[in-house]
């Protein structure tokens, strides 16, 4: 399945995900924080393959499926539990119903799209841990031809 | 009019009938306690409040006259970290009984239940902070 990931190397702290974010859902469902004066975190539903959000919702709204999750609006009652039961905190409540990245419904998601410094993808788990090994090799060989030099 | 009931055995203390109302009739106020405020009497002629309880807490029946309003209090269990007050004991209960033993601890030992939404998002951007900063 293909999910959101952070290349944390590229995140410039823009912010610019959470607007695209929030012109589409009208609030924004991945957030920035910028820890120790230097390194820019942007944090969005992980899409748990064992979804406790599910797990905990009494109606249903939230439902795991296969390796994704599914949402259904006119089901959420607004309880609550969902977002007591996420292990990282990044469910909210907006207007009475649980508000959760759905990747904007498996479409280009808009923060990727956005993102003007490509340090998110939207791919397959594999396809980016290569890509990301692969340019922490080629930094490598780098700082080691500086060394050479 | 009609008056409203709750059986505050059944109640948990989530926000269901509150985030539901479309008058926002129903209150809730939090604290070190959860109070949430329940209209005796309510003139809407819908059945939403009542609908939205996966308790079964709410039902719906004929105007009783002078009933007062109805308060319900819920201790609220202080997060471990900021040790703000967020989860009502019948919640906590339901999520310990529905989520698997083995997910309700992280891979550092840690019982995220216990902590508050917003200190488990501080917590996993200070992991990834620290990880990224190791490398």
């Amino acid at each position: 399945m293909r999910s959101i990931y952070v290349d944390l190397d590229r995140c410039l702290g823009c912010r610019a995900c959470e607007v695209a974010c929030g012109r589409i859902h009208g609030t924004s469902r991945i957030s920035v924080a910028i820890l120790r004066d230097r390194i820019s975190i942007p944090m969005t539903c992980r899409q748990c393959q064992r979804a406790t959000c599910a797990m905990a919702c009494p109606t249903e709204a939230l439902v795991q499926e296969g390796e994704g999750i599914s949402f259904v609006p006119e089901r959420c009652n607004g309880c609550g539990l969902c977002l007591l039961a996420c292990p990282f905190g990044l469910v909210d409540l907006w207007a009475g119903k649980a508000e959760r990245c759905d990747h904007c419904m498996e479409k280009s998601p808009a923060c990727v799209a956005t993102c003007p410094s490509g340090a998110l993808a939207f791919r397959e788990e594999m396809a980016f841990s290569k890509a990301a090994r692969t340019r922490a090799v080629l930094r490598a060989s780098r700082a080691i031809e500086g060394v050479r030099r | 009019m009609r008056s409203l009931f709750v059986d505050e055995r059944r109640c948990i203390g989530c926000l269901a009938c509150k985030e539901s109302c479309p008058e926002g009739k129903i209150r809730i106020m939090d604290d070190e306690v959860r109070e949430i405020i329940f209209p005796s009497t309510c003139g809407n002629d819908c059945t939403i409040c009542e609908e939205a309880c996966q308790e079964k807490a709410i039902s719906l029946g004929d105007e009783r006259p002078g009933a007062p309003e109805i308060t319900l209090r819920f201790h609220l269990i202080p997060c471990e970290d900021c040790l703000r007050g967020f989860i009502t004991e019948p919640m906590l209960e339901r999520l310990k009984a529905s989520i698997p033993r083995d997910l309700q601890i992280d891979s550092s030992g840690l019982s995220w239940l216990r902590l508050c939404p917003s200190c488990r998002r501080a917590l996993e951007r200070e992991r990834m902070a620290a990880s990224h900063l190791r490398r």
